[in-house]
């Protein structure tokens, strides 16, 4: 992947947080940062041509919300025994996605 | 794959159908998943399932959905996802629907909760206390 030099102003407290990283892992920081935040832009736009209203950006609201749902290893494990047996075979590894 | 590779959910036919039509609750969790660097399992047969209720003046707004990184699409006859074949199709048989039987194996074998307009469907295959919400 071909990458460009950008010069940017930050507010001190992020530049002074930048400069806690080890210099050579400073761009890859940035430029997952700034992916994270184009995935949503870019998602807003997707929203929005399928008619949806705006979202507003709220990072902690968004992590409180998305909160992993509470699956049990129990019942992980009711639900694989039983569909083994209905199946009549061992069931194979997690499908991997693509 | 890191956690944030890792899906928690799963989106049944019904979720895709509720992003094409502009549901509040579908977009929300959408933007979210972007906003936090997280992904949705979405599986092949949902897919199909939403394009066949959908019409064609329709497609290109999933096919955007779909190629958007918060999707981690499931495909149901890759070879490498033989072995899975049975399993998804005695699941659809028992819930009386392909994108059924495909979602709810995606979410067994991944711990994910389903976003689905059919829950009942998914309790019938994957018990009464899955995770699932209804929209």
């Amino acid at each position: 992947m071909t990458s460009s030099r950008v010069t940017v102003s930050l507010p001190d407290d992020v530049a002074a947080h930048l400069a806690t990283l080890p210099a050579r892992q400073v761009s890859a920081y940035v430029a997952e940062a700034v992916r994270r935040r184009a995935a949503g832009d870019t998602i807003r736009a997707a929203l929005g041509a399928a008619g949806h209203g705006d979202y507003a950006f709220d990072l902690a609201a968004s992590s409180e919300r998305l909160a992993g749902p509470a699956i049990s290893d129990d019942l992980v494990t009711r639900a694989r025994e039983r569909w083994a047996a209905e199946v009549a075979r061992p069931l194979p590894t997690p499908t991997a996605p693509q | 794959m890191t956690d944030q590779d890792q899906p928690h959910w799963v989106l049944d036919t019904g979720a895709l159908l509720a992003y094409a039509s502009a549901g509040e609750a579908m977009g929300r969790f959408l933007a979210d998943l972007a906003d936090v660097g997280a992904v949705a399992a979405v599986p092949d047969l949902c897919t199909m399932e939403a394009f066949a209720r959908l019409h064609p003046d329709e497609f290109a707004v999933l096919d955007v959905l779909l190629t958007h990184p918060v999707i981690r699409p499931f495909p149901a006859s890759a070879r490498t996802n033989l072995p899975d074949l049975p399993f998804i199709g005695g699941m659809a048989k028992t819930a009386g629907r392909l994108g059924a039987g495909h979602a709810a194996f995606v979410a067994m074998t991944n711990r994910a909760g389903v976003w689905t307009s059919a829950p009942d469907q998914i309790r019938l295959l994957l018990g009464d206390d899955w995770p699932i919400v209804e929209i």
